[in-house]
Order: structure tokens, then C-alpha cells, then sequence
């Protein structure tokens, strides 16, 4: 690109308006006489507007007054002498000067706004092209090359793209096999953590310039864009680098976009496909498993068979709903992993939720075995009531599981207030050989089991299970060995318990 | 008619259908079976069963259709199978008009208690007049004259408590849920206040149940409402 209407005009300019000068009255000579003084008055004038239109102002002025000083030498009578001998040339000296001056400032002024005229087709041209070619962009790597070839074509520049990793890392991404040094590296490094906006770097070494601006995006700084010059061709207007940086900026930032839409219905199809495949197997196992148990306990049931035939019917469809039971824990535990489980809260009684556990695990459960102490006082819990039935019921398993046949199973709660807040504790305590000492504190790992291999079935699930439910309701969950067996304690945090309005006494019903 | 009564069987897996038809012939009912809304639309209609067995998952639709167009026309119970996940589709079902439902896999003597549960209360309310006194455990209630007696002992109940124990025991083996009970209770402003539930359901099986800790009437259905078994 031309940028020489900024151009000062150089000493090799004057010494060509004044050649100007001298060729025209070379040319001129041989015509006097022949021709009207006031004709070879035009001619010059017509020299010095060569000279403005195509040497700038400060030539065009230097010539207005040598047109006038060579008229007056060669042309005027006495001629070769500055002298005059009629006084009306003062008239004609004076006009002529004035006109030449006129004109060639008018004649400059022009030269200029065609000049900008021409540069700033040249930008949009520029910036056309470049939106243009990035517009089809899919990749990074694919703005930089792009870049690169309309900036060379353009701007004679190279480029460079130093692109910020969403942790703020600058990495550069350049086009062909351009070599980028630490010292680049580090100075596009300033310019993006500053906030100035373009900072210039001369490269001493082999004459290039470079031009850092830095590539401010909708949300946060993108990156920084690096354009090279040969010494001289740098621009000095930066409003342009500004404008190629936006729709470089742009560019990156569409792409930006593109990428994280692209990801989140990614996820969105895991997701979706995790849930579909959860509830596919959730039927498919379940439905044989209805199946079995029923048809177990039709059997079990229905008073047709001998002793051992029907322990047996027993046994099948005890099995099967112990199965049944193993298939929801591993479900529910699969769904607690996925992290997206939503609770339903809700106020809840902690006794009558455990009531309506050992109700559902009543056919493998002696009643008379439980002792249970809730203090009167209790109060409601904001917990899902579904899942925690899960917890209970589970942990009702384990102390059915391993504690002797008649054991007693201790199940309370009381108020605990500590520093942090006061909890809720429940206690589940059973007799028996309790926890292995040397793994209390594994026993809510998944998959980890008291005994590895004991007679008793179960996969531990089952705690793992618990821990999980708990740690959603930002409870805990805690295994110990007492001095007779095993006891696990859940801790919920208990929120401010809704009012219930008190009735008054008087509209008590009198039986 | 002396006939046995007929009851309607919906559910798509045939293998669970097969052994809860055998169990309901051997227990002495009639029974019709389909396996999709459509048909049992149709078969509902042409058999007029006093009861119907209800899978909520089925192929062509959800079950929830099929109760509310035989309500259109038929208050016979509805015992609705789900699995146990689906709590608001079993709330979901109950509020649509269903009588109770039990979660998969369930024991068929509990199924067959169930069935004969809601058609005692079916042949009751179908009589000439409501019964109005009721006993169960150690308790005596008498609604019309707001008496209850525990060991023939007066007990006093709030009139909360009691409007609460009167909508239970009038329902006797149906489920109720909680925003159908706080409703009818404490009136449509306070269908989400479920602790107010908790405290009266409390206060109830302290004052009549023999073992309050392991209810044996006033049941909890789970994330659902409440039951009352007499």
C-alpha cells in the first residue's frame, strides 16, 4: 500500500520542481517574441500545478516563486536582470505569484484526499477480504493461516496469533513454519495481562517491526494478534490494526462459541443416553425379577406343597427379592454417581420413616427383635423421604444380616449441638461380631464388604449406598464397633423446622 | 347376581400377567385380561369389572389415560402396579382417581389382601347407608357421634385430629395423599404444608395405635400419603 500523502517531501522533490522550472523556460525560450508574455505567464502556471499535483505543497510553493523569478529574468524586459522596467509587471509578478500559490495549495489539497480516499478503500478492502476468508474458518489453526495470507497479500505483513487457554496460558498458533521466539512469546505475554491497547516492538535485528494488539473479546481477552513489517511499511494509523483485530477476535470468538455449544449437547446426549440406558436396565432387570418373586410366592403360598417344597418356594422368592433389593441399590447408586439426582425435600419424622421401613421389610424381619427409642420431642427433617427409606432399610439389612438370630436391633435418635449446629443422630445398633477393626472406616466404600469372604450375601452396595444418600442431604454417615457389636450413626442437620399452629383447647373433642 | 366378581387385569408383561390371572382364578374371581389402553378401554366397557389391576407403564400410553376416561364412567376401585422409583406417578395415578397401588415385585397374598380391601369398601359404600362406626385394634370410632374410645376408654382427640381420623378411617384401604388430606383437613390453602401431616399422623398413632413406633393402621405410604388399614 502507498503511503507516501504522509510523506515529507524530500530535498530530491525540491531540486525537481526547480528542474521543473528550468525546463519549462528552456521550452519557453524560443517562443518569446512569438508569442504574448501573458501566454508564457499561463505556461508557468501551468508547471507549477504539475509540480503540486504530483511533488506535494512545499515543492509547488518553491516553484511558484522560481516561475516567478525565471519570468522576470528571462521573459521581462531588461531581460537577464531582475530589474523592471515597466511597473505593470509588479501587477503580473504579484497575480502570478498568487495564483500559483492558490493553486497548488488547492492542487495539494486534492493530491491529498484522493490519497485518503485510496487508503481507505484499501482498508475495507482489507477488512472485506479478511471477514471474507475467516467467515469460512472452523479452527484456529485455520484463522491464522487465513490471516496470514490476506495480511501478506494486503499489508505485506506477516502474523502471528497468540491464543489464551481458558486458564490465561498464552500459546501462539502460526501460520506455515514461522519461528516464534521466547522474546515474542513474552512480549505478547505483556501486552495481554496489560490493558494498553497496542504496544510496537521494533526487532533490531534484521529491521522488522512488529505490531501487538491485543484481542479484546465480548467476555474476556482472547488473545494477542502479532503483525510484522519490513522497517518503513509499518503503519502509523492503528485504527486499522484495531479493525483487523476485532474481526480476527470475531473469528476466534465464533469458533469459541461453536466449540462450547458443540460440547454441551455432548453432554446433554451422554446424559440423556446415561438415563435411557439406566431406566432400559432398571425395566429389563426388574421385570424377570417381579416375575420370579411372584411367581415364587404363588407357590410359597398357595398351601399345595409339602414341607421342603414350600421352604424351597420360600427360599426362591426370599432370593429373588434379596436380588431385587441388590438391583435397586446398584440403580440407585449408579444415579447418586451420575451427580444429577435432584432431591424431593420434604419435612419428615424420622420415626415414622423408620416405621415404615422395617413395615417394608417386615416378611424378613421379626418385630419383636427391634427396640427403638425416639425422644418425644423430635424434630422434623427436611429430607427425600424415598431415599432415606433406602438408608434405613439397608442398614436394617446389614443388622439383620450380621447379628445372631434373636440379637435385639437398637434403633434411636436424640438432638446432638455442637459449635457447628445441631444435628440430628440416628443409631443403628446391633450385636455381633461388629465391624473389622482394621476397616471401620472402609465399610462405605463401594464394593467393600466387612469379611471378604464371608458366608453372608450382600455386594456393599449397600453402604456405599447410605454414605451416598446422607452425603446428598449434607449429613454423615459414621461406622463404629460398641462394646457387643456394630453401630453406625447418621448425622442430618436439622433447618428451622416449620410452626405448626396449636389448636386451642376448647374446641377439643370430648369423646 | 351371585357370579364371581370380575376383575380387569392390565398389564404388558405377559409373564407377570400369568401368574397374577392364576392367583386371582384360584382366589375365585373372573378375570379379563389386556395388555394396552386401547383394549382395556374396550374390554372395561363391554365386562364392567368391580375392580381393575393397573400396570402404569404400558406400551401404548400411560396408564394415567386409562384411569381418567373409566372414571368418566366408573367409580369401581383401581389397584395401580409401578415400580417403586415412580412416587409421582403413583401420586399422580391416586389424584387421577386410582384406589391404591403396590410397588413392583409384591407379594401376591398382599395383592390378594389388597384386592379384597377395596371391594369390601366398594360393597360398603354401595349400601343403603354409611357406616359410621368403625373398629379396629383397640379403638371404637363412632363418626356420627364424634365418639372415639380406645379399651372402651373415652380418648380426646383435637377437632383436627379428628376430622384427620375420620377422612382416614371413611377410607379405609385406600390410599390418600398427603395434598388430598391436608385439603380436606386444613382446607386448599395448606396442600403443601406436609408437616403439619407429619405432627397430627403422630399425634394419632400415639393416642389409638398399640405400638406407635410400628403402626399397624395408620400406615405411610411413602413419599405418597397415608393408608388406612382396619
Amino acid at each position: 500500500m502507498n503511503w507516501s500523502a504522509n510523506d515529507a517531501p524530500t530535498v530530491r522533490h525540491y531540486v525537481t520542481a526547480l528542474g521543473i522550472c528550468a525546463l519549462t523556460t528552456a521550452l519557453t525560450l524560443p517562443l518569446l517574441g512569438l508569442i504574448d508574455p501573458a501566454n508564457i505567464v499561463l505556461l508557468f502556471v501551468l508547471a507549477v500545478v504539475l509540480v503540486a499535483a504530483r511533488l506535494g505543497r512545499g515543492p509547488a510553493v518553491l516553484s511558484s516563486f522560481a516561475a516567478v523569478a525565471c519570468f522576470d529574468f528571462f521573459f521581462v524586459p531588461p531581460r537577464f536582470s531582475f530589474t523592471v522596467a515597466h511597473a505593470q509587471y509588479l501587477i503580473t509578478f504579484s497575480v502570478m505569484l498568487l495564483v500559483s500559490l492558490i493553486v497548488s495549495h488547492l492542487t495539494d489539497a486534492y493530491r491529498r484526499k484522493a490519497f485518503e480516499a485510496e487508503r481507505r478503500a484499501g482498508e475495507s478492502a482489507l477488512l472485506h477480504q479478511l471477514a471474507g476468508a475467516l467467515l469460512g474458518a472452523l479452527t484456529v489453526e485455520q484463522v491464522a493461516e487465513r490471516l496470514d495470507e490476506v495480511c501478506g497479500r494486503l499489508l505485506a505483513a506477516g502474523s502471528t496469533l497468540f491464543i489464551a487457554a481458558e486458564n490465561g496460558a498464552l500459546a501462539h498458533v502460526t501460520a506455515g513454519n514461522r519461528h516464534v521466539d521466547i522474546g515474542e512469546l513474552t512480549t505478547a505475554r505483556v501486552v495481554f495481562h496489560n490493558r494498553q491497547a497496542t504496544h510496537l516492538n521494533t526487532d533490531l535485528r534484521d529491521g522488522m517491526v512488529t505490531v501487538l494488539q491485543p484481542l479484546d473479546g465480548a467476555t474476556r481477552r482472547r488473545g494477542v494478534l502479532a503483525l510484522h513489517f519490513s522497517d518503513g511499511d509499518a503503519p502509523r494509523d492503528h485504527a486499522l490494526l484495531s479493525a483487523v483485530a476485532a474481526v480476527v477476535t470475531t473469528a476466534i470468538e465464533r469458533i469459541h462459541f461453536v466449540e462450547v455449544a458443540h460440547a454441551s449437547t455432548l453432554d446433554m446426549q451422554t446424559e440423556r443416553l446415561r438415563s435411557s440406558i439406566l431406566s432400559a436396565l432398571s425395566h429389563d432387570l426388574r421385570t424377570p425379577l417381579t416375575v420370579l418373586y411372584g411367581l415364587a410366592d404363588s407357590l410359597a403360598s398357595s398351601g399345595r406343597l409339602d414341607s421342603d417344597q414350600q421352604a424351597t418356594a420360600a427360599t426362591l422368592r426370599d432370593q429373588s427379592h434379596r436380588m431385587h433389593r441388590m438391583v435397586d441399590n446398584l440403580l440407585d447408586m449408579a444415579r447418586l454417581r451420575s451427580g444429577r439426582i435432584v432431591l424431593r425435600r420434604d419435612w419428615q419424622s424420622i420415626p415414622e420413616l423408620v416405621g415404615a421401613s422395617v413395615r417394608a421389610m417386615a416378611p424378613w424381619l421379626e418385630t419383636g427383635r427391634l427396640r427403638f427409642d425416639w425422644p418425644a420431642d423430635l424434630p422434623l427433617v427436611e429430607i427425600d423421604a424415598v431415599l432415606m427409606e433406602r438408608v434405613f432399610c439397608n442398614l436394617l439389612e446389614n443388622a439383620i444380616k450380621y447379628s445372631p438370630p434373636d440379637a435385639t436391633i437398637d434403633i434411636g435418635a436424640r438432638l446432638c449441638t455442637q459449635t457447628a449446629g445441631t444435628t440430628l443422630q440416628i443409631r443403628f445398633d446391633n450385636p455381633g461380631p461388629g465391624f473389622p477393626p482394621d476397616r471401620v472406616d472402609r465399610v462405605f466404600d463401594l464394593f467393600e464388604r466387612g469379611t471378604t469372604e464371608s458366608p453372608v450375601p450382600g455386594v456393599g452396595v449397600g453402604l456405599a449406598v447410605c454414605r451416598a444418600i446422607v452425603a446428598a442431604h449434607h449429613g454423615s454417615i459414621a461406622a463404629q464397633n460398641t462394646a457387643d457389636g456394630a453401630r453406625v450413626l447418621i448425622e442430618l442437620p436439622i433447618g428451622d423446622t416449620p410452626a405448626v399452629p396449636a389448636e386451642g383447647g376448647a374446641d377439643e373433642h370430648l369423646a | 347376581m351371585s357370579t364371581s366378581p370380575e376383575v380387569l387385569l392390565v398389564e404388558d408383561e405377559p409373564d407377570i400377567r400369568c401368574f397374577v390371572r392364576d392367583a386371582l382364578r384360584r382366589e375365585g374371581f373372573r378375570v379379563t385380561e389386556a395388555d394396552r389402553v386401547s383394549t382395556a378401554l374396550i374390554a372395561a366397557a363391554d365386562n364392567h369389572p368391580a375392580l381393575v389391576v393397573l400396570d402404569l407403564g404400558l406400551v401404548d400410553g400411560d396408564g394415567l389415560r386409562f384411569i381418567d376416561e373409566f372414571r368418566v364412567w366408573s367409580q369401581q376401585p383401581i389397584l395401580v402396579l409401578s415400580a417403586r422409583q415412580g412416587e409421582l406417578d403413583k401420586v399422580a395415578a391416586l389424584d387421577a382417581g386410582a384406589d391404591d397401588f403396590l410397588s413392583k415385585p409384591f407379594s401376591v397374598p398382599e395383592l390378594l389382601a389388597r384386592i379384597r380391601a377395596l371391594l369390601r369398601r366398594a360393597d360398603r359404600s354401595a349400601g343403603t347407608s354409611e357406616a359410621a362406626v368403625f373398629r379396629f385394634g383397640d379403638v371404637d370410632v363412632d363418626l356420627a357421634r364424634h365418639e372415639v374410645k380406645r379399651l372402651g376408654e373415652p380418648v380426646r382427640l383435637t377437632a383436627l385430629e379428628f376430622r384427620l381420623l375420620a377422612i382416614l378411617v371413611a377410607n379405609a384401604g385406600k390410599v390418600l395423599t398427603h395434598r388430598h388430606l391436608l385439603r380436606e383437613v386444613w382446607g386448599p390453602e395448606h396442600v403443601d404444608d406436609s408437616h403439619y401431616l407429619r405432627i397430627y399422623v403422630g399425634h394419632l398413632r400415639q393416642k389409638l395405635e398399640r405400638d406407635p413406633a410400628l403402626p399397624a393402621h395408620l400406615l405411610t405410604e411413602i413419599g405418597v400419603g397415608y393408608r388406612f388399614v382396619i
